[in-house]
């Protein structure tokens, strides 16, 4: 087990490394109520002020400890990821599979309709969404599903399309196997890999969504610690407080590439075409 | 070939259909119409005329009417490529996307140009020196654009340029056709910043790619033929390799025109993305409604023509 | 090339420096000859989209068009606390304050060469009068003064008011009230397209590329001799702070004088970039409110909205939110109303204003455990705009105190508005609300009678509303004042008003060290024509 993970150590170091900061800001994420020396929302302090010891981030605007919001911004972010991608993926990966693999015109009527959602300028839907459904978290993750099951179903409506075509399929209907159980036990699990892939890059994608939805004013309520909302707020004083936008800004730029860099080696392991240096 | 365009063409009606309606109901799901804002924002008077003044705003707009009715409306006048008038503006929605649309399409444009010079030239040397130093480095750099939000990149570039050269790019929009260097100074900031940002996934892609094909029968033979390593790589493998690419950048593309919001309005560009996120903060429908169908029909065009592209690239596609 | 020029201009500069530093000729600095000529570069926060004075109320849309309109009266742009004449010479009221007369000037021509004369000002003030036209700044202010308008001859205008009202010249002195031109609104209808914008104004209007940019050039005719100096002022459009203070950075405007005012860390950061400005600290006329919803649970109870008035810290949420900048807990700001405004050691004696404030928050949370001995959660609503939600949530820690339990709710910007507007919150936490006139009425009629346009909360006395009413009607000085002073007290000695003024607003500005004969006016409507500004080398 260790040789082995030693191997994928030295054939993935980047992949690796990003497991590593993923799993450590998930650990963040997780322990935040003990991490965190302050609540994520108390205002006591005073505003502005530098890095020191009792605060090593300074404080913000309203006199809020930025490493307390930095640890909590773990766990919103990275919630507010992993439940957008987990939802609106998987969502769009049944919607693309079943489609592709049923055809006709069911598959026509659900391309038209991810053509549809992937017509609209994403910033746009999104916000519009916000301002209908009201501020909160669990509403910019709903935005966010809707911006990724497009997306993913057809990502992944052309792999299954691959896969369907390959005599191995063949076999198993000619075998008298039920559409279900095809999807089921044979389409699915091919397209595993690409499944994986997609969640793990677009984890990041929501995080950075986001923040810029925070920056046009329709992201997770301003008073929740999340790490893009921190960085809009930071930008008015970017020269007085850069500890405002620094610690944030370096967590989004660690998830981003933690993530994607974990993405990138699943990939690389799962896609037999280039798995070249492993052998 | 051509019943093939011609099918493309006509399942473009269904999905623009869709998409105006969905962006249709949307906006009037969204609380808050224009005769509200107008008189609750100021707010100067009674509130016995403040209700009369909403509804008599309203009678005028025609939204007092039921809402199938208002698209029916809309959809009729689109036809006839009269996109009613602007609530904010009092003037033809037309007038406004002339206007508009040729800035963006420019910043659209100049982002893919500059995507495509930075991020090719990164996946290709990522590829070539596979799992090297030089393969981490660069998708590294890649990633590093994607790793922070647009806006605040946009901020830090204006940050930068004043802090470090006391300069900043023109405020004042110049056209192209009017002063080519004064419209580029502006410009290329923020299509710099974009392209920064879209350039990860062009990198991984070619970069996956050229692992592929480099893997493949005619690259090797290539290369059994004893050909140089450089002339395998630049003239049978990126070549080759280039096609999803190519699709990759077109589909980005055509979304990007409604990428842009941001971009536009840090760097006060007054193209489409910048004019759009205004009129739904006024709830300026028929602005709306215009802007979005015609980003609609661009993504729906670029793809269309990067697949006829592809084919035309690649013979081995034909269509049935 | 450009670098070379540069240098050669700050090698220049520098010796003018050096020569200003040698000669203490101190007194040059008062008496400087006005220097025709030159671009005076400011911004508006958001493009106006449309024009007409007389129809809007965005400020954006006042200032995009300032410069090209004339009024009958004006704030004097070299002293603004003083009402003086501009399209009309002199004006006269008759003994009962019922009916006042303008006698108008001769010899002033609109842009397009067409002469001026009373028939302009009647067909502009027939308009915003006219009770079918939404006219939210200057009909709003005047409709309920003003019976009729007529022109006496082609030099004289006579306005007939319904009774004695001493907002009335200063209503008319308002940058809104502007005079357009008779033929103009036959032709067009609205004054919304730029075709539309001919004034008598000091500037023409010569560019609006929407989006963009707004640029007025000198109008040679004017009717002041010599006037203006400058021969144009542009004004870029610049949406969002970022992008407004890298301009103010760069140079590439020389003032900053309208919403929103610069924060504090922008005004340091300014500094630090620039030492040819003046930075300064200015009131801008506005009122930063706390709405407590009167018409339903729980502050239909005026022992909750007491208890509310009571616990709320005006001097922490100045202090944190505005940094500072403000006035706090007065319903009347002094800088701007002067003696009309009660006394701030008076006002920070009230309950709920007194510091410390243990006891007003014992008290308060006494009233709160009296009704609902458990305390209570509401929802706390702010627009997500400006720093309000900082705002919302320094609020929300001051209630906890007392046993209100406040869950934020941030709205979309025009969202907000819509669901205030329909009484749909329960506490508004921020909400500021800019005066159209410096008059003490304004404020009241705004914010406090039962009738009032932002009076979100349906706050309703009928002796706050007769205070007010008799306090607008009243003409003799000293009698208005004691009326305001009355007003005040009754509002300050209930304290359970749904309107609570945590204090007036004031923000920081900038203006480049080269310009001159500028001075910013009492409200952030007026005085931005910059008629008598010039730029010094």
């Amino acid at each position: 087990m260790t040789a082995r993970m030693a191997r994928v150590v030295r054939a993935q170091p980047l992949g690796a490394a990003g497991a590593v900061v993923v799993l450590v800001l998930v650990l963040v994420a997780l322990l935040a109520p003990r991490l965190a020396p302050h609540g994520p929302k108390e205002t006591g302090f005073a505003p502005y002020l530098a890095p020191s010891r009792e605060f090593p981030m300074g404080t913000d605007q309203v006199g809020r400890d930025v490493l307390s919001r930095v640890i909590w911004g773990a766990r919103l972010s990275l919630y507010v990821g992993l439940a957008s991608v987990l939802f609106g993926i998987t969502l769009g990966a049944l919607w693309g599979v079943v489609t592709a693999y049923v055809g006709g015109a069911a598959d026509t009527g659900s391309q038209r309709v991810v053509d549809c959602l992937m017509a609209l300028p994403p910033i746009i839907l999104a916000l519009s969404l916000m301002a209908a459904l009201g501020q909160s978290v669990n509403n910019v993750i709903l935005a966010l599903v809707i911006l990724l099951t497009p997306t993913a179903a057809r990502t992944l409506r052309s792999v299954a399309l691959g896969v369907a075509a390959t005599p191995y399929i063949e076999a198993a209907e000619a075998g008298g196997a039920s559409r279900v159980r095809v999807i089921v036990r044979h389409l699915l699990p091919n397209c595993l890999a690409s499944y994986i892939v997609l969640v793990t890059t677009n984890i990041s994608y929501a995080i950075v969504v986001e923040a810029s939805l925070s920056f046009i004013g329709a992201g997770a309520p301003p008073d929740e610690p999340s790490w893009g909302g921190m960085l809009a707020q930071g930008i008015q004083a970017l020269e007085t407080a850069p500890w405002m936008v620094f610690f944030p800004g370096l967590a989004i730029s660690l998830a981003v590439f933690g993530l994607n860099l974990l993405g990138d080696s699943i990939r690389d392991l799962t896609d037999p075409r280039l798995r070249g240096g492993l052998g | 070939m051509s019943t093939y365009v011609l099918r493309r063409l006509l399942l473009f009606v269904p999905t623009l259909i869709g998409a105006s309606m969905l962006i249709f109901v949307m906006l009037r799901l969204v609380p808050g119409d224009i005769a509200e804002i107008l008189v609750y924002q100021t707010g100067s008077e009674s509130s016995a005329v403040q209700r009369r003044q909403i509804q008599q705003i309203r009678h005028e707009l025609g939204l007092d009417r039921p809402i199938v009715t208002q698209y029916v409306e809309w959809v009729a006048g689109a036809l006839r490529g009269d996109f009613g008038q602007s609530y904010v503006q009092r003037r033809p929605v037309v007038d406004i996307l002339r206007e508009r649309f040729p800035r963006s399409m420019e910043l659209a444009i100049l982002t893919l140009l500059l995507a495509m010079a930075w991020a090719i030239p990164l996946g290709v040397v990522s590829a070539v020196r596979q799992n090297g130093v030089l393969d981490y480095l660069s998708r590294l750099l890649s990633l590093s654009g994607l790793s922070l939000p647009l806006f605040f990149t946009g901020a830090l570039i204006l940050y930068g340029l004043v802090r470090f050269f006391r300069w900043l790019p023109p405020l004042e929009f110049v056209s192209f056709t009017e002063n080519p260097w004064e419209n580029l100074k502006q410009l290329v900031w923020p299509a710099l910043a974009q392209a920064y940002y879209i350039s990860a996934p062009i990198t991984r892609l070619t970069r996956s790619q050229m692992l592929e094909v480099v893997r493949q029968d005619y690259v090797r033979t290539a290369r059994a033929k004893g050909l140089a390593e450089r002339a395998v790589i630049y003239r049978h493998a990126l070549r080759n390799s280039l096609l999803p690419v190519v699709t990759f950048i077109g589909w980005w593309g055509g979304r990007l025109l409604g990428g842009l919001v941001i971009m536009e309005t840090i760097f006060v560009v007054p193209g489409m993305g910048s004019a759009l996120i205004q009129a739904v903060s006024q709830r300026d429908y028929p602005t709306v409604q215009a802007m979005v169908f015609v980003m609609a029909l661009v993504f729906l065009i670029v793809n269309l023509v990067v697949d006829l592209l592809y084919a035309w690239l690649d013979p081995r596609i034909r269509y049935a | 090339m450009p670098m070379r020029s540069r240098l050669a201009r700050l090698t220049v500069r520098c010796a003018l420096l050096a020569l200003v530093v040698l000669l203490p000729a101190a007194p040059a600095a008062t008496q400087e000859k006005p220097r025709p000529g030159g671009i005076l570069n400011w911004f508006d926060y958001g493009d106006p989209g449309r024009l007409d004075v007389h129809a809007e109320s965005p400020l954006v849309v006042q200032q995009a068009t300032a410069g090209v309109y004339s009024g009958l009266l004006q704030y004097d742009p070299g002293e603004p606390s003083q009402i003086i004449g501009d399209l009309a010479e002199k004006w006269t009221a008759s003994a009962d304050g019922k009916t006042y007369t303008f006698h108008l000037r001769k010899n002033v021509k609109w842009h397009d060469g067409q002469p001026f004369t009373s028939a302009d000002v009647k067909a502009s003030f027939d308009r915003i009068l006219n009770p079918e036209f939404k006219s939210p700044k200057c009909g709003a202010a005047l409709k309920p003064m003003v019976a009729s308008v007529e022109a006496v001859d082609p030099y004289t205008v006579e306005f007939k008011l319904k009774f004695a009202a001493a907002p009335f010249v200063p209503s008319i002195a308002s940058a809104w009230c502007r005079v357009a031109a008779k033929h103009i609104l036959a032709k067009y209808g609205d004054l919304n397209s730029v075709e539309a914008q001919v004034g008598t104004g000091p500037f023409k209007f010569k560019k609006y590329e929407r989006g963009s940019v707004i640029e007025w050039e000198k109008n040679p005719n004017y009717f002041m001799p010599g006037l203006p100096y400058l021969d144009g002022v542009k004004q870029f459009i610049l949406v969002g702070g970022p992008t407004q203070l890298a301009a103010a950075k760069a140079g590439k405007v020389m003032l900053w004088d309208a919403w929103p005012p610069m924060r504090k860390t922008q005004a340091d950061e300014l500094a630090r970039a620039r030492t040819d400005v003046d930075i300064y600290q200015a009131p801008i006329n506005t009122v930063f409110f706390v709405y407590l919803n009167a018409k339903k649970p729980p502050f239909d109870n005026p022992d909750m909205r007491r208890a509310v008035n009571l616990a709320l810290d005006r001097q922490e949420l100045v202090g944190k939110a505005l940094e500072g900048a403000g006035v706090p807990c007065a319903i009347l700001d002094p800088k701007l109303v002067g003696e009309f405004a009660l006394p701030l050691e008076e006002v920070n004696k009230a309950p709920g204003c007194r510091q410390p404030k243990d006891a007003d928050v014992a008290e308060a949370k006494k009233l709160v455990e009296k009704h609902y001995p458990g305390g209570l959660d509401v929802e706390v609503a702010v627009r997500q705009v400006g720093n309000y939600v900082d705002r919302g949530q320094l609020v929300i820690a001051q209630l906890r105190k007392i046993g209100i339990r406040g869950t934020m709710k941030t709205h979309e910007s025009a969202a907000g508005y819509a669901a205030f507007g329909k009484g749909d919150f329960t506490i508004i936490a921020s909400q500021d609300r800019a005066m159209d006139i410096n008059d003490p009425s304004g404020v009241f009629h705004i914010a406090y009678t039962t009738d009032a346009g932002s009076n979100y909360g349906g706050y309703s006395d009928p002796k706050v509303d007769e205070l007010a009413e008799r306090a607008l009607k009243e003409t003799n000085r000293a009698k208005r004042k004691q009326a305001y002073w009355d007003l005040q007290r009754y509002l300050l000695a209930r304290g359970d008003h749904a309107s609570i003024s945590v204090g007036w607003v004031e923000g920081w500005f900038f203006k480049d060290k080269k310009l001159r004969n500028y001075k910013p006016g009492l409200t952030t409507y007026d005085n931005n024509t910059f008629m008598k500004a010039w730029i010094a080398p």
